[in-house]
């Protein structure tokens, strides 16, 4: 969702908007923004016991100075490859994260699929399946929403 | 413990057979869409796929390989005898590493080094091998040959040198047939979870293994020449907010055989270590420090020894650019016998420049300062790391 607010003092602002989108099995409705850095920096990985967290990337949230990149991993593309292949030789992870075409793409894997997590522009969720995680317990489009620039 | 030299012959043999296995590469990061096309199409990108078979008929392999080479020039000036020099290209480890996805919940890893020594012979070490199961993320439990847990370093950068800042391991965790003092590598099984709450986050991690042979290089890998147990506790908390403190205690314990080989080790000895690290990672700097105190006790004739040694980095990151600087230093009691002569104690200061040409390879410069027993040396050190 694109959200364009106005005081009588500025220009208008374009904001961009990101959601946490989750598979339907996953029982979690609002985390904090510790959380979502955790899970997105493979430190916690399970969601419940047996049911591993694995992450969906679309190719426009690894894109430099992308909202994923800059706001959640503070990284930049290179920086998240020697993440990955860190967590790899660290035995953290035995398979990398996939990367999709597209925010669309990503939201209807995690829809359709088990223990999926991404991170898409808002505007991408509207009319899909998969669930949108409160943060802090705001959802997207509310006052106070965390994850925005 | 080598498990063997092989002469160059086998070790072609066998790097060949590793290099085919290269086929099923993964990327680090797995692009869904991979398998297509490189030709430009109007249709839209096909979401994930997968070979047909390929997760039917055997697990899911990712094997990467990390190497370097390293060229070193060292100035000495020996007490009472004058200065000399050593200069010297050397090949490092080539290492093999093999990460396989069994199960959801179920993951192998193997680290294989290849390692040339002085007399041009290639020796080949398993350096970890072991099978995980995952219950979730507060319990796993896996088997086989770990690093032990001993800290971050050790768990943290393995044999890759790439990923570590600096040239070389610090002293004091040092691999066991390197000179180190520290049992590394724990054959038996291995246990950990972790915990959060917010901001922080709690880890236990521990290693139940054979323990260590007659000598410090002896990892007992095949059999262990006494029953008891060799036990390692290392607990960490954690802390999130511009950047990531890690920090908590580790104990070691275990019952090293006695070495008839070598005159006044006839005795069994009791190996306790206490040690403590703390971590700090940002987007600008990192922390890295470790104590340990070693402490052999001969259960023969009551002998004490304590071998404190500890490391303290600091890394600055400019992006590519990572200037780095610390402090190592090793106080090994040389009246210990169970490390023999080869191990002495060493204090050294250290600066140097990394410059990450790309995320795959790294240029190190280093400048040391060593002081050893009647030898105060300085040493220039290039290394260029790299992964593939």
């Amino acid at each position: 969702m694109t959200v364009v607010t106005t005081t009588w003092a500025e220009a208008p602002a374009v904001v961009e908007e990101y959601a946490v989108v989750v598979s339907p099995d996953v029982d979690v409705k609002s985390m904090d923004l510790e959380r979502v850095r955790r899970l997105f920096l493979l430190r916690e990985r399970y969601w419940r016991p047996g049911r591993s967290v694995k992450l969906i990337f679309s190719e426009d949230s690894v894109e430099p100075r992308s909202f994923l990149l800059e706001r959640i991993y503070r990284m930049n593309y290179s920086g998240l490859r020697r993440l990955i292949v860190e967590k790899l030789y660290q035995e953290e992870i035995d398979l990398a994260p996939k990367v999709v075409a597209s925010d669309e793409v990503a939201v209807a894997f995690v829809a359709s699929g088990r223990g999926l997590i991404a991170l898409v522009r808002t505007t991408a969720t509207t009319g899909a399946g998969a669930k949108v995680v409160a943060i802090d317990g705001v959802l997207p489009g509310m006052p106070g929403y965390a994850l925005r620039r | 413990m080598r498990l063997g030299t092989l002469r160059r012959r086998a070790v072609k043999v066998a790097t060949a057979l590793c290099l085919s296995a290269a086929t099923l590469l993964i990327p680090p990061v797995a692009r869904a869409d991979d398998g297509d096309s490189a030709e430009p199409t109007d249709e839209p990108a096909r979401p994930i796929g997968r070979e047909f078979g390929a997760s039917d008929i055997a697990p899911r392999l990712s094997l990467h390989g990390f190497a370097d080479v390293t060229a070193t020039a060292y100035f000495d000036d020996v007490d009472g005898v004058g200065t000399s020099s050593r200069n010297y290209f050397a090949l490092g480890e080539l290492d093999l590493f093999l990460v396989s996805h069994l199960a959801d919940n179920v993951s192998f890893l193997s680290e294989i080094v290849f390692e040339s020594d002085t007399d041009a012979e290639v020796a080949v070490e398993l350096e970890r091998i072991f099978i995980k199961y995952t219950v979730s993320d507060r319990f796993w439990i896996s088997l086989g040959r770990h690093h032990t847990a001993f800290g971050d370093w050790n768990e943290t950068y393995h044999h890759g040198l790439l990923l570590q800042p600096t040239v070389a391991r610090p002293e004091v965790v040092q691999f066991e047939d390197h000179g180190g003092v520290l049992p590394v590598h724990s054959v038996g099984f291995a246990l950990g979870g972790r915990v959060f709450k917010r901001s922080w986050g709690f880890e236990y991690a521990a290693n139940i293994g054979n323990g260590r042979g007659p000598t410090s290089r002896d990892v007992q890998t095949g059999s262990d020449l006494n029953d008891q147990k060799a036990v390692t506790l290392r607990l960490t908390a954690s802390h999130e907010a511009k950047g990531r403190l890690l920090f908590g205690p580790m104990v070691h314990f275990d019952k090293i055989p006695p070495n008839p080989a070598v005159p006044g080790r006839e005795g069994e000895l009791t190996e306790r270590i206490v040690g403590a690290y703390l971590t700090y990672r940002d987007d600008r700097f990192e922390l890295l420090s470790e104590y340990y105190y070693i402490r052999h006790e001969d259960n023969l004739t009551g002998a004490r020894y304590n071998s404190p040694g500890y490391f303290l980095i600091g890394v600055v990151d400019f992006g590519k650019l990572k200037p780095y600087g610390g402090y190592d230093r090793l106080d090994v009691d040389t009246d210990d016998l169970f490390y023999g002569p080869e191990i002495t104690p060493l204090k050294r200061g250290l600066v140097g420049l990394r410059w990450d040409l790309n995320s795959f390879n790294a240029l190190k410069f280093e400048f040391r300062h060593d002081i050893r027993p009647g030898v105060h040396s300085n040493g220039f050190v290039v290394q260029t790391a790299f992964m593939f």
